[in-house]
């Protein structure tokens, strides 16, 4: 027979020793004893500093935000477990999606967005429809990594080298004065090495990015529904002696997850399907390669899905083998509605 | 010991497509009366697998003595609701999605006790494995 009152409780698979009710009662005296605790404390501070007559100090204005901040995380734990007690997780996502359907201002507060309220955990579709095409209906918004690792290899170089610049002067002083610092100038040579490989890597980064030029692709219609075809346009831009480019359509899963103190993202690709495959050929300077093709969505295809902590996404993912640059691949997301009504295999949606 | 729930869909199969009705009806059995505080149906999906878990609730009642005939919870409850179009259920390689009707019966002392009916939503096909099967990680 359980016990009332544990000190340890064990976890048996759903189901946890130990009382509930002790834990939750404890829980908000623990809160309720902080938030007390804060206002005794604040109401004594003030009452006496207000007795003493004296000015505002430092002192004065540190005991009153650690006391306040006592009434806070206690008035806050407080509520919070309240509102918890008798209230499922059911419960809590009703009311919270009640919440966020609130209509403030015109505004709607987030939640299941305007397409999601049709179609609840598919991605709002305005993100992927707000960039008219030149060939066909849309240009799909492009999701490469290449811009964020340009970026970050820019703020690395900044920095690393600042510092570095700091210490080679600091070292050369020492030398020029007379008075060589050996251990300052042995630890800046590394320093420097980092800083001028930061530069080199910034360089390439750089010039892969002007270099290669930009990829563009286009769809004629979104979103897109399993069993029906699509016509695509891909364009990429650059002088370059391409060995090949190709065109797939991609299905990721996405988990994020809590391991330890650190929040973990997961990718794994569960789906992979060859639209284009060109090989050999050459973009002028000034010019472009383009190309067409079609694409069909598989009838027993996953929809696009978007959870806190889960994902299904759809891409076009543009890869290229350029003469003398490294591979690159630039990723295209592409929103995937359920099938709602039965479609005629293989239906066009033209643009 | 555990109040039994019971918990039955009106199909002849547990496969329902988007804009089906879904017909339930529940019991709780093998409590006393005076035990029994409230007691919550939903019909809802959460994500089962590698990521921390997420839920939608489609559908929730919550039923109290007080709104039951004669205060008495244990007799059987019906109700229907109009299955939405997504998300549909999935099975992925880390990520699925699972639909269930859930009845949560809360007794006294904070105790509380649920059982899920799993069911299909949708006929999508389980991931298979098509391309790189390299799994990428990263902070």
């Amino acid at each position: 027979m359980a016990r009332f009152i544990r000190l340890l409780g064990k976890k048996r698979g759903e189901r946890r020793t130990g009382s509930p009710m002790v834990g939750s009662v404890g829980e908000a005296s623990f809160y309720g004893g902080l938030f007390l605790t804060g206002s005794l404390a604040l109401a004594a501070l003030l009452t006496s500093h207000a007795a003493s007559n004296d000015g505002m100090s430092w002192g004065l204005g540190l005991g009153v935000a650690v006391f306040a901040s006592l009434i806070v995380t206690g008035g806050g734990g407080l509520i919070f477990r309240v509102a918890q007690v008798a209230s499922s997780q059911e419960r809590r996502n009703v009311l919270a999606s009640r919440a966020a359907n609130i209509e403030l201002i015109g505004i709607e507060l987030l939640g299941d967005n305007a397409a999601g309220i049709r179609y609840p955990a598919v991605p709002d579709e305005t993100f992927f429809k707000n960039s008219p095409g030149t060939r066909l209906l849309y240009r799909l918004p492009s999701t490469g990594a290449a811009i964020w690792k340009l970026s970050a290899a820019t703020i690395f170089c900044l920095i690393w080298n600042g510092l570095s610049c700091v210490l080679v002067v600091l070292a050369f002083n020492t030398h020029r004065g007379g008075a060589p610092d050996w251990f300052l100038t042995v630890f800046v040579v590394p320093f420097v090495g980092v800083g001028v490989w930061a530069i080199y890597y910034f360089i390439r980064q750089l010039s892969m990015h002007a270099g290669i030029g930009a990829t563009a692709v286009e769809i004629s219609d979104l979103p897109l529904v399993p069993g029906r075809r699509y016509e695509v346009f891909v364009a990429q831009w650059g002088k370059l002696q391409m060995d090949s480019l190709d065109l797939d359509l991609v299905c990721d899963e996405e988990a994020l997850f809590q391991q330890g103190t650190n929040l973990r993202l997961e990718t794994k690709r569960v789906r992979s399907q060859r639209v284009f495959h060109q090989e050999n050929f050459s973009i002028l300077p000034n010019g472009v390669f383009e190309a067409e093709c079609e694409i069909e969505i598989p009838a027993d295809a996953m929809h696009s899905f978007q959870s806190a902590h889960n994902a299904i996404h759809w891409k076009l993912v543009v890869r290229g083998s350029a003469r003398g640059w490294p591979e690159y691949e630039r990723s295209f997301p592409v929103l995937i509605h359920p099938l709602t009504e039965p479609v005629e295999q293989g239906s066009w949606n033209r643009s | 010991m555990e109040p039994l729930i019971s918990i039955r869909l009106h199909h002849p199969k547990p496969i329902f497509q988007p804009g089906n009705i879904l017909r339930c009806e529940y019991q709780v059995d093998a409590v006393e009366l005076q035990q029994l505080t409230a007691i919550e149906a939903s019909v809802l999906w959460r994500t089962e697998g590698k990521g921390d878990e997420d839920m939608g609730v489609h559908f929730f009642e919550r039923r109290t003595p007080h709104e039951a005939p004669g205060n008495d919870l244990r007799q059987a409850f019906f109700f229907e609701t109009s299955l939405p179009p997504s998300p549909l259920s999935y099975e992925g390689m880390i990520v699925r999605i699972c639909w269930c009707a859930r009845v949560r019966v809360f007794l006294r002392r904070g105790r509380e006790v649920f059982f899920d009916k799993t069911f299909r939503l949708g006929a999508v096909r389980a991931a298979k494995f098509a391309a790189s099967p390299a799994s990428v990680l990263s902070s």
